[in-house]
């Protein structure tokens, strides 16, 4: 079984955010975002995984996902 | 002020059980190197504010840029455009959907399609039985799509026979 995002609290901030009120999301579409954000924070993970390699540490720090945040917010 | 308390509730609860996947999907990604406590945190914070302040905003004017009031699969595969890797995965997640949902939606109708023939007197009972044998009275000839009403009235001249 994959972990993924539950649909349900997704919409809930979903809809907390849209600024018209008339913008509906499907359950279709929430599984598509679930992914979408599961593959987010895959890559997110790799990125700063890859970043921690490079400068020798044992663990993955948050100085290392600080570093990676700005390309991949433009990535995403 | 009541009102207020329970949407806090609400996008407290929601916030919490966003944290929870994040902190499941991050222990079952197998990275090279273990993640520390603080990233995690440091993830669920981006997260929640990645959906907050860009992923609604971004979805909502997609489809309103396409004349809808609904978000569909295609507005969020806009958002995954400038990632050519993410943009693939995408479309094959899609695809899979869309696979999944045509196979459950025949095998309803073949249900369906049981449930009439196997139908003694009993109007409400779920009949489990997967045999697969074809219906005997039926002609071979399948109709594409058979209405509800239809459906009930032959039963309703079975019953009478």
């Amino acid at each position: 079984m994959e972990e993924t995002f539950n649909p349900s609290t997704l919409s809930t901030i979903l809809r907390k955010n849209f600024k018209n009120e008339k913008t509906k999301i499907s359950k279709d579409t929430l599984e598509c975002v679930a992914e979408f954000l599961r593959l987010f924070v895959g890559e997110a993970i790799d990125r700063a995984s890859a970043k921690a390699q490079i400068e020798n540490s044992e663990n993955i720090e948050p100085e290392h996902l600080e570093k990676i945040i700005p390309q991949l917010l433009l990535d995403f | 002020m009541n009102e207020e308390s329970e949407n806090d509730i609400e996008l407290r609860n929601a916030k919490l059980s966003l944290n929870e996947s994040t902190t499941s999907i991050c222990e079952a990604k197998q990275a090279n190197l273990p993640l520390s406590r603080n990233t995690i945190t440091g993830l669920n914070f981006l997260v929640y504010n990645y959906i907050e302040k860009t992923l609604a905003s971004d979805l909502e004017s997609f489809a309103n840029h396409a004349k809808r009031t609904t978000i569909n699969q295609s507005d969020v595969l806009l958002c995954c455009r400038n990632n050519q890797k993410m943009y693939s995965k995408m479309k094959e997640f899609i695809a899979n959907l869309e696979k999944k949902q045509k196979r459950a939606k025949r095998e309803e109708k073949i249900k369906k399609e049981f449930k009439i023939d196997e139908k003694p007197k009993k109007s409400k009972s779920k009949s489990k039985s997967k045999s697969k044998s074809k219906s005997k009275s039926r002609p071979k000839s399948r109709p594409k799509l058979k209405s509800k009403s239809k459906s009930k009235s032959k039963s309703n001249l079975k019953s009478q026979k």
